[in-house]
């Protein structure tokens, strides 16, 4: 088997079924589905209950009940034995709203303005359907009269209507990204150290070439990360679409999700060779995260400044940072989900991105070479670098 | 056969890691290395694997340039042992094996025979890290075996093992002489050396200092005559030809150089009654310190 297979399958094989891996993408699951699930569920909490006092309210009963349908809304119709129970069943927080009489609208503060809709809607329609009656209209010239047309509902604000969505999107995508970006790389570099400290390289190197064991490690922890971004995507969509989002979902999903990828694919790179050739300058396991400093620092400054790209559209700095990597690992994505990327930024930064990659996998793989067989303490990388 | 010729390393102008070191190992040949700490046996082992490069000199086997091809032929235990410590003992051994150039089926059948041999089966299916030290050695060992190597290149292959380890790793080693593997080992347990070894070189700080067969060195540093005396004339030690060692247990060792044999016999003749007399044939470790002193 290629050297570089045998170095990825062990490194999957091991990865994929320790607990670390699990649990980190099983929290990621309930962590999306939360976040998707839960502000719908609480959201969609809709069941009015209304109370209806004396016999002349009874009559909006069937009314409301149709209105509701109407408006997607759930309703639980009561009728209170009298006004003072219905008061007491209001400030107890039993019900909703209560119509005494069908003459007066009662709620505890304010009524809700959706409910209040719907019982002045009923009353209205009950009352005028009564005086065209007396007016010697038949039950079918009522019901044609009273059928209006619906206003047709038109948005005049800038875009599409889905921009709360796409903001919400592009929150989680910028999160999963910080997360893989800072757990795979972080993984590269573990195993990088694990095999100098312990000399297995010694051991490796009878048949693999450095590049062999550095191109197998980013296969493998790049492969766990497209995982763990493929188990968050199902998560989320699945859990959009079973809660009923489907058609909040703005147009163009297939594109924001398969930048999302491509984002994560060359981020990974960039920051994985990074990680691969810091990790192979340090001696000792604790000397792990200290030597990643400088992919850490790149990640997180790359996460704050793709904020202030996603929240300052429009601006100069915006267009240049949108397409600078390593910022561009995060701030493209974001730029393209929110659908404020110009085709001309998408192609530049994707560009520059390729550049930076070979750039730092070249001299990735030059530090690597010349440390990762080097005892003693920890290098220094213009040391490594010059050889 | 490796042949080692003129091999040359220094560190950054400083004084030289390993200075000229030359030497040969057969087929189904076993090859001692010793020598004191840091004086240069794991650089020649590091070189010879690869993990270092020479200054000059060169290393070639059956003639040909050590190609990373060729090396993958070679089994190597490094001086610091290194195995993956999370995976399991049989899982880590059968993917080496594999990494070395081994079909999947060989190198399950290598795999399951060296644990049998090395007494690993209790802890096949356990993680490395799990294992003591000393079978952690086993199965370093059955990492270097596995892919049934032409030269065994280890490093301190006995340090670390209890006494039946000690005797389960000579066996095995004995077994792959006799299949015609070239095998190099360093060792300080100069006593089991001497036991299991077809040649020996001895290195200090950075130069060899002798190669040959033990019998060769033997005989190039055992010049000295082993007597014992009985009823000895007090004082006889100064009247005998050469200079006279106490060996201890009543026996004396006579450097005669400059005397023949017979001078000595007469000589001593004439001090008591002579109980044994001949050449003596010092031990490895005898040999060792007088070179290296």
């Amino acid at each position: 088997m290629n050297g570089v297979l045998m170095v990825g399958w062990r490194e999957l094989a091991l990865q994929l079924r320790s607990k670390g891996f699990l649990i980190g993408a099983l929290a990621s699951v309930v962590i999306v589905v939360a976040a998707v699930a839960i502000p719908t569920i609480v959201g969609r909490d809709s069941t009015y209950r209304i109370g209806l006092v004396g016999r002349s309210s009874q009559v909006l009963a069937a009314p409301i009940q149709s209105l509701a349908d109407g408006s997607g809304v759930q309703v639980h119709l009561s009728s209170p034995a009298d006004e003072s129970a219905a008061r007491a069943a209001l400030s107890d927080g039993d019900l909703d709203a209560v119509v005494i009489d069908d003459a007066r609208l009662l709620a505890d503060g304010p009524a809700d303005r959706m409910l209040a809709g719907l019982i002045q809607g009923a009353h209205q329609a009950v009352h005028l359907g009564g005086r065209l009656a007396e007016l010697g209209l038949s039950d079918g010239q009522i019901e044609s009269t009273l059928r209006v047309a619906p206003l047709s509902e038109v948005s005049v604000a800038n875009g599409d209507g889905y921009e709360g969505t796409r903001q919400a999107m592009v929150m989680m995508i910028m999160l999963v990204l910080l997360f893989l970006f800072m757990t795979a790389p972080l993984g590269v570099a573990a195993g990088v150290v694990e095999e100098k400290s312990s000399r297995i390289v010694e051991s490796l190197f009878i048949a693999l070439r450095p590049w062999q064991l550095l191109t197998g490690k980013l296969f493998a922890f790049g492969l766990l990360g497209l995982i763990q971004l493929t188990v968050v995507v199902a998560a989320g969509l699945g859990t959009a679409l079973s809660v009923g989002l489907a058609d909040d979902l703005p147009p163009g999903m297939p594109g924001i999700i398969g930048i999302t990828y491509v984002a994560y694919v060359f981020g990974f790179l960039l920051y994985g060779a990074m990680a691969a050739a810091l990790g192979s300058l340090v001696a000792r396991q604790e000397e792990t995260n200290s030597a990643l400093g400088p992919v850490t620092a790149a990640v997180v400054l790359s996460y704050l400044a793709a904020f202030v790209v996603s929240s300052q559209p429009g601006l100069a700095i915006t267009d240049v940072l949108t397409i600078l990597p390593p910022v561009s690992t995060f701030a493209l994505p974001v730029q393209i989900a929110s659908g404020q990327a110009a085709a001309w930024q998408v192609v530049a930064g994707l560009a520059l991105l390729v550049l930076a990659i070979i750039a730092v996998i070249v001299l990735g793989a030059r530090i690597f070479e010349r440390s990762v067989l080097r005892t003693g303490g920890r290098i220094k990388i213009l040391e490594a670098i010059k050889g | 056969m490796l042949r080692i010729d003129g091999l040359h390393k220094t560190y950054g102008g400083d004084k030289a890691a390993l200075d000229s070191v030359s030497f040969s190992v057969g087929a189904g040949e076993i090859f001692g290395f010793i020598g004191p700490n840091g004086a240069g046996k794991s650089t020649t082992m590091r070189i010879l694997m690869g993990v270092l490069e020479p200054t000059s000199g060169s290393i070639t086997w059956n003639g040909r340039p050590i190609d990373r091809g060729v090396r993958r032929t070679f089994g190597y235990m490094p001086e610091e042992r290194g195995l993956y410590q999370k995976m399991k003992v049989r899982e880590q051994i059968r993917w080496f094996g594999r990494l070395y150039g081994l079909v999947a089926a060989e190198s399950r059948r290598e795999t399951d025979a060296l644990i049998d041999r090395l007494n690993l089966g209790a802890f096949s299916e356990k993680e490395v890290q799990a294992l003591s030290l000393g079978n952690q050695q086993r199965v370093q060992l059955a990492v270097a075996l596995v892919h049934r190597p032409r030269l065994l290149v280890l490093d301190e292959p006995f340090s670390g093992l209890d006494p039946g380890g000690v005797d389960d790793l000579a066996a095995l080693l004995r077994e792959r002489r006799d299949d015609g593997v070239s095998i190099i080992f360093s060792s300080h347990q100069l006593e089991l050396v001497e036991r299991m070894i077809d040649a020996l070189g001895i290195i200090d700080q950075g130069r060899m200092i002798a190669t040959g067969t033990v019998d060769e060195l033997q005989e190039r540093n055992g010049r000295r005559l082993r007597v014992a005396l009985r009823d000895a004339k007090p004082g006889w030690t100064g009247r005998v030809p050469g200079r006279v060692f106490d060996a201890r247990g009543g026996e004396y060792l006579i450097d005669a150089a400059g005397s023949t044999p017979r001078d000595v016999l007469v000589a001593l003749m004439r001090e008591g009654d002579v109980e044994q007399f001949g050449w003596d044939r010092p031990q490895l470790v005898e040999i060792f310190r007088e070179m290296v002193a």
